[in-house]
């Protein structure tokens, strides 16, 4: 019996988590991605060609050290590919929640946020 | 008979006192002074112009026996002339003189038997005009000339003429001339035959000054003269018969004749001189004060003994050729200038000389030996050419005690010699070869002994206790036509070289010999041989030292003839045992072989492609200590040929600790790696059965990096073959080994079997598909480690593990774990494949921010996770109680960013369920995964999320997030995104896996 209410319980949860709405996604001009970004020393720059590279200073890393990837801005999923020079390449999905002039925030599927300031390049 | 003798001999001595009663009434009665006396003194008033004093004539017969003479007792003529000293021209207290009346009368012959003046004195003078005061004969009208002279007398015979204790001042004021004579006495004799003067000159005494222009010439000199002499022509010739005129006991002895001729204004000699023993001493008393300043400061002694032969016609442009012998005899000489005292100078020369023509001039030294208290030289030989080029044949030899030479030295040379030198030198030079330094043209060739010799110069210094060096300028036999200039060779027992507090170098039982072309010609290289061979040689300098027993070779530089600036350097050595330490490092080598051959060419602008060389070595069992290193290098032997640009080594084999490799193969651009224009490239193999990578990588560190700062050792290194300080990758290299290693260790990391390449790339380091075998698996590694600065290194692996036992793995090798702490999380065997990069900090220490990599992992039977972890999951998810937390299947990828692992999402079948599991993994051990529940007993599909770390786990049941995972007809969006990605992934990590 009480394995039947687990059932039937678990059954009713994932009814309403079926049910939930999905929000419209948001379109970011990926105009605005273009430039160098900071966040404390770490720091994103992303190219018009759809490159980038990304440092930590923290880590006694400078920009002409900086490792490269490509990028993809699609509505609001930002995508990193990063690419290893031994071959193979390491993709980073991200979701967009603000893209201004000034200001880039974002986050991944596990809750991790990030927030850049744009510097001058 | 008796009686006619009687009577015969009364007959005589009666005509004899008739006769001697007859000259004694002649001298004392009829011929009496007070007669005879006024009639000289008549006729001398009719032939002497000037006032003349004649004391008491006497006629004598028994002082003149057998002839009746004149006997003048104090005669003297007085001459006033102003400015002379004396008016008196001559004073004799005694004057006789005898003369043959009946010659005059009979034959006309004019023969005085006898002139004798005694104790008389002559002053002649001449003024500045000229005047004389001896001109005093009233002039003859009659008999004036020469031909009245010869047509008065057939024959004027002087039978004796002599002067005794006469004193003779004469005194020129024209050419200031005084000469002084005293105590003069001489005998003269002599005819006069028609124009033939026969007669003989003897001076036994005199005292005689001279002086000339203030300059004494002569004082108070013994002169004594016998000079047999004929004068033909009135003075045309004259003949001297073995004259001899000596000065205070100077003996010289001539024999000869003297013929002027006036038409040729030629003087004809034919002479010859001799004179015995002369004493220096004496020679230089007779020196003029006037010239004494040249002799200051010298001091000379010996017997001078000369003779010589002077013949032919003296002119304004000819002299008689002179052939001269000199001979010194126990000399010495003392100079305040020359330290040394000069003794025992014993010397033979003979000289001949016309003066003018080269081929019959010379010198030749029969012998010519001297020595100092300690030294002695001794030189003969001919010096010719003497109005040309002064050329010398000389053959020396010398035996001298340097220590004595020191005094000779200049202070500030701070030279100082020891020891003895001793030897011959043969020479064959002219002053102008010597002038214009025509090495090239000179003979010189010798000997030279060297015994306990030492010499300091400042702080340099030389010692051998006996060597002995030959040389030969020109090389006779030269051992190839361009090394003719020089040979020289030097034989030691031992000799030792060094500065104070600087280095110090020692050969035993060396043998050196050199042979050259001219080396000062700086237009091409010199040809050079040079050979040695000695029992040892050692060396330091500062903490340096070098030893090497039985080192023997040969060096070449041979010149091409056309002057193309090119020459070839040849060189050769073998050596026994080499040792050498620098500071703490040390080097021993048993054996070494080396053939070298190097084109040179000057004309080339390039320093490094001036020289190429080619040629071998071979070494045998070596040893190299580092400080660096705990453990030497031992090299068994090297077999090596080498060009300018590539380096063959056919054989090498090095054992480092446990460490033991072959290494064969080629290096290529060394001289291009040298100029700075290339890298260097090498291929090699390298084959061992057991290496200790990181003490490799010690050694090789750093190489070729111009940035000092790249070879520091980080803080914490330290001396042991655990190297932990960064590996510097060498620069400007390009090599590569292709490896065959039985066993290979990386500090407690342990490979087998490794096969593959590894390249050092100017500062990259490449391991490319090495495979190898672990106990855990086999495995292919692609690695790059690139060093670009200090605290910023790196790494890159390419790891693909096959049939790979995991827990083994971690076990093996650590590190692995680091990098992918969700290994921890199964066991079993599974295929495993990752590509990771990072930079590394000076401590090999993960700067995490650069940390990419991406893996996959495949296998069956694994074992998820731990166990209590399984529990709770397989107790949530009400997995039956028998079943063990065993993954069936798994194909995954995953991964890494910083210090985010993420797993995408795969599907995973345990027990009666199948799940997909997606989630991350962070560096700090916590957790987001996420559990869908895609096949289960259960009417619904459910999810679990678990959170939190190891110790506080959080989980929950949530919407099953990838409910039609695999089922592509059904799937979503993002789940094709995901497998999109997964696959990019796989795809990149396995297409270099090997067959």
């Amino acid at each position: 019996m009480k394995r039947t209410l687990f059932y039937i319980t678990i059954s009713v949860l994932a009814s309403f988590l079926a049910a939930s709405c999905e929000m419209e996604e948001v379109t970011f001009d990926e105009s605005l991605l273009i430039g160098k970004w900071q966040s404390g020393t770490l720091y994103y720059k992303y190219l018009e060609d759809g490159t980038g590279a990304t440092w930590d200073e923290g880590d006694d890393v400078f920009e002409d050290e900086a490792q490269e990837f490509t990028w993809t801005l699609v509505k609001s999923e930002l995508t990193h590919i990063h690419i290893l020079e031994m071959g193979g390449t390491v993709p980073k999905v991200y979701t967009v929640t603000e893209l201004t002039a000034a200001t880039l925030k974002y986050h991944d599927d596990f809750g991790k946020s990030f927030s850049f300031i744009k510097v001058n390049p | 008979m008796k009686k006619f003798i009687k009577i015969f001999f009364i007959s005589v001595a009666s005509l004899l006192a008739v006769l001697i009663i007859g000259i004694c009434i002649a001298l004392w009665l009829v011929f009496t002074p007070e007669r005879i006396t006024p009639i000289v003194r008549n006729q001398a008033d009719k032939y002497i112009a000037c006032r003349s004093e004649i004391g008491a004539v006497e006629l004598t017969f028994f002082s003149t026996f057998p002839r009746f003479g004149l006997k003048v007792n104090r005669f003297t003529l007085i001459n006033p002339v102003a400015d002379a000293p004396s008016d008196t021209l001559v004073h004799a207290d005694k004057l006789v003189g005898v003369l043959d009346a009946a010659a005059w009368w009979k034959n006309k012959e004019l023969i005085i038997t006898e002139f004798v003046l005694t104790n008389g004195t002559i002053h002649a003078f001449k003024d500045g005009l000229g005047h004389t005061n001896f001109n005093i004969l009233i002039p003859d009208t009659v008999a004036k000339s020469k031909t009245g002279s010869e047509a008065m007398f057939s024959i004027i015979d002087f039978r004796n003429v002599e002067l005794n204790n006469i004193n003779l001042v004469y005194i020129d004021i024209l050419s200031d001339l005084k000469a002084d004579i005293r105590n003069l006495s001489a005998k003269i004799t002599g005819t006069i035959n028609h124009d033939i003067i026969s007669g003989n000159v003897k001076l036994s005494r005199s005292d005689i000054s001279l002086e000339r222009k203030g300059e004494n010439y002569f004082q108070h000199v013994s002169v004594r003269c016998a000079i047999p002499a004929e004068i033909i022509q009135f003075g045309q010739k004259i003949k001297l018969h073995e004259a001899s005129v000596s000065i205070d006991d100077l003996e010289i002895l001539l024999d000869g004749d003297i013929e002027t001729d006036s038409l040729g204004k030629n003087i004809i000699a034919n002479i010859s001189y001799k004179l015995r023993s002369w004493p220096v001493k004496n020679i230089l008393a007779l020196v003029p004060a006037g010239f004494n300043s040249f002799l200051t400061g010298i001091d000379m002694d010996g017997l001078l003994t000369s003779e010589g032969k002077i013949s032919g016609i003296l002119n304004d442009s000819l002299m008689p050729l002179m052939n001269i012998h000199f001979l010194l005899e126990n000399a010495m000489v003392k100079y305040n200038g020359f330290p040394l005292p000069i003794h025992d100078i014993n010397c033979d020369v003979s000289f001949c000389s016309d003066m003018k023509t080269d081929s019959l001039s010379f010198v030749r030294i029969n012998y010519l030996n001297a020595k100092t208290p300690q030294s002695n030289v001794a030189t003969k030989g001919l010096v010719y050419h003497l109005f040309s080029d002064v050329t010398c044949k000389l053959t020396s030899n010398a035996g001298l005690t340097l220590d004595e030479f020191n005094t000779l030295l200049p202070g500030t040379m701070k030279l100082n010699l020891a020891g003895h030198l001793s030897g011959r030198i043969l020479s064959d030079f002219s002053i102008n070869q010597i002038r214009n330094m025509q090495l090239e043209k000179m003979k010189l060739s010798g000997s030279v002994i060297l015994s306990d010799f030492c010499a300091v110069y400042d702080s340099i210094s030389i010692h051998t206790d006996r060597s002995i060096l030959e040389f030969k300028l020109p090389n006779p036999d030269a051992s190839s036509k361009n090394t003719g200039y020089a040979f020289a060779v030097i034989a030691s027992d031992n000799m030792d070289a060094g500065k104070i507090e600087s280095y110090h170098a020692s050969l035993q039982n060396s043998v050196i010999a050199w042979e050259t072309s001219d080396v000062r010609d700086t237009t091409g290289t010199p040809a050079i041989i040079c050979s040695f061979q000695m029992d040892s040689l050692t060396a330091v300098m500062d903490t340096i030292r070098f030893a090497v027993t039985k080192p023997n070779g040969k060096i070449s530089v041979s010149t091409d003839d056309d002057q193309s600036g090119q020459s070839k350097i040849s060189l050769t050595y073998n050596s026994g045992i080499l040792e050498t330490d620098i500071g703490q490092n040390s080097a021993k080598i048993e054996k070494i072989n080396i053939r070298s051959d190097v084109l040179h060419d000057s004309t080339v602008e390039d320093f490094f492609l001036q020289g190429m060389a080619k040629g071998f070595v071979e070494m045998e069992r070596g040893s190299i200590n580092l400080s660096a290193l705990s453990y030497p290098i031992e090299i068994p032997a090297i077999i090596m040929n080498f060009e300018s640009e590539t380096l063959n080594i056919k054989e090498s084999r090095v054992n480092i600790d446990k460490s033991d490799f072959q290494l064969i193969g080629n290096l290529i651009n060394v001289l291009s790696y040298f100029r700075g224009d290339s890298i260097l490239r090498g291929n090699f193999s390298f084959v061992s059965a057991t290496t200790d990578i990181l003490q490799l990588m010690s050694l090789t560190s750093g190489i070729g990096n111009a940035d000092t700062t790249v070879m520091e050792n980080p803080e914490g290194a330290d001396k042991d073959s655990s190297y932990t300080g960064p590996y510097i990758v060498p620069k400007g290299i390009d090599i590569t080994l292709s490896t065959n290693i039985k066993q290979a260790t990386f500090g407690i990391d342990t490979a087998t079997n490794i096969v593959g390449s590894m390249q050092v790339h100017d500062g990259i380091l490449l391991l490319d598909e090495i495979t190898f075998a672990t106990s855990a698996a086999k495995m292919q590694l692609s690695a790059m480690y690139r060093t670009p600065r200090k605290n910023h290194l790196f790494l890159g692996l390419d790891y693909h593990m096959l049939d790979v036992e995991i827990g083994e793995l971690l076990t093996m090798i650590p590190d692995i774990d680091t990098l992918m702490p969700m290994l921890r999380s199964f066991g079993g065997k599974g295929e495993f494949h990752i590509a990771v990069e990072t930079y590394l900090d000076s401590l090999y220490n993960i700067k995490k921010s650069t940390l990419r990599g991406a893996s996959s992992i495949k296998g069956n039977d694994l074992v998820l996770m731990d166990g209590e972890t399984f529990s709770e999951i397989a107790k949530t998810l009400r997995f039956n109680k028998q079943t063990e937390n065993r993954v069936d299947s798994l194909s995954a990828e995953f991964t890494i960013f910083r210090e985010e692992i993420d797993i995408y999402p795969f599907l995973i079948v345990m027990d009666k369920y199948k799940a997909v599991v997606a989630g991350r993994h962070n560096f700090d051990l916590s957790f987001d995964y996420h559990i869908s529940v895609v096949d289960s007993p259960l009417p619904v599909k459910l999810g679990v999320d678990i959170k939190g770390t190891m110790d506080e786990l959080d989980y929950a049941l949530v919407k099953c997030r990838y409910a039609e995972f695999y089922r592509p007809a059904s799937r979503q969006v993002v789940e094709n995104r995901q497998l999109e990605l997964r696959k990019m992934i796989r795809d990149a990590l396995t297409q270099k896996v090997l067959d």
